[in-house]
């Protein structure tokens, strides 16, 4: 499992967020985001993994708490503007070594093994 | 007479101009060609695509242009998407428990790569969307998290259909608790039940 630091991320555009995590999910990494992805760049991801799938990648498990969205509240938008970090984070996993991934609106619970 | 050319070529444009693209979103197997099917059934008497127990049946968007939905009194022109089954996951393996073989598996699996990749390129252009989420699983999942929140981020107006209320396990209540910011219609679509609800909150959202 590899944590990620927002900081880490910080000035890395969507490709190159997107490319960081599938090159270590590949490599069987669970990686834990500390910065959560945004809702377009979890669609990206899921049609970067479809174009990766292959009868040894199979794909991804993904799981995100507190993802900015549409209807973030001002408080998040605020934060956002006076440079704080977002709150949340993401887990995204090889689907081959999650076994079960279960989302809970203030938790992920992940169960991996071979 | 071209006068009378250019009144057709003119009604059959606005026509087009109206028809309301209804997407019909969702992991596999949730129902989504179930549903689309008896819409399409409903209104034109025939069925749209083929319906499955295997994953991802359909893996390419199907589509049923210009249907006239009567609803309380105005006539709707839409057109039907039946997108393919949106999942982060496609392993061939799974085909094979199904009984088909290694290669079928393999095919299938490329071709649900795909379908999962163009239903996702359609997020943009649909008008509205019926998000099919089966009421027997928890509907808190990432794949349905993301496409409801790509869908609100485009302002594009959601209906939630908590399908499958027919069986002992359905648990409507907990999609309605999950979501209680989106409009959610419980319905079977393989019994029909209440789909005449879906009809009116589709003719509501489509103004």
């Amino acid at each position: 499992m590899e944590f990620i630091s927002a900081k880490a991320l910080e000035g890395k555009s969507s490709k190159q967020k997107l490319k960081l995590i599938l090159e270590r999910v590949k490599k069987n990494t669970i990686v834990v985001l500390e910065s959560p992805l945004t809702p377009e760049e979890q669609k990206e991801l899921i049609e970067r993994t479809m174009e990766e799938v292959s009868a040894k990648f199979p794909g991804i498990e993904v799981s995100s708490l507190g993802s900015p969205t549409a209807s973030s509240s001002l408080r998040d938008i605020l934060l956002g503007l006076l440079g704080g970090k977002p709150r949340g984070l993401t887990i995204v996993g090889p689907s081959k070594l999650v076994k079960k991934i279960k989302r809970n609106p203030e938790s992920i619970r992940l169960l991996a093994g071979e | 007479m071209p006068l009378r050319r250019i009144f057709s070529w003119l009604k059959s444009f606005f026509r087009k101009r109206r028809a309301i693209s209804l997407g019909f979103y969702g992991a596999p197997n949730v129902g989504k060609t179930t549903l689309a099917n008896k819409i399409c059934k409903d209104w034109t008497g025939k069925e749209m695509g083929k319906v499955s127990v295997v994953p991802h049946e359909t893996r390419a968007v199907q589509k049923k242009e210009h249907v006239s939905v009567k609803l309380d009194g105005r006539e709707l022109d839409m057109n039907l998407l039946d997108m393919p089954g949106i999942a982060t996951k496609v392993d061939y393996r799974d085909f094979i428990k199904y009984g088909l073989n290694k290669k079928e598996s393999l095919k299938r699996a490329k071709e649900a790569t795909k379908g999962i990749i163009e239903a996702i390129k359609w997020l943009e252009d649909v008008d509205v969307a019926l998000v099919v989420m089966d009421s027997t699983q928890d509907p808190f999942t990432q794949v349905n998290l993301t496409i409801l929140a790509n869908l609100e981020a485009r302002k594009i107006p959601v209906i939630i259909v908590a399908n499958k209320i027919d069986l002992k396990s359905s648990r409507a209540d907990r999609i309605k608790d999950a979501f209680p910011q989106h409009r959610v219609v419980e319905i079977s679509a393989l019994r029909g039940d209440h789909i005449k609800k879906l009809y009116k909150v589709i003719g509501e959202v489509a103004r």
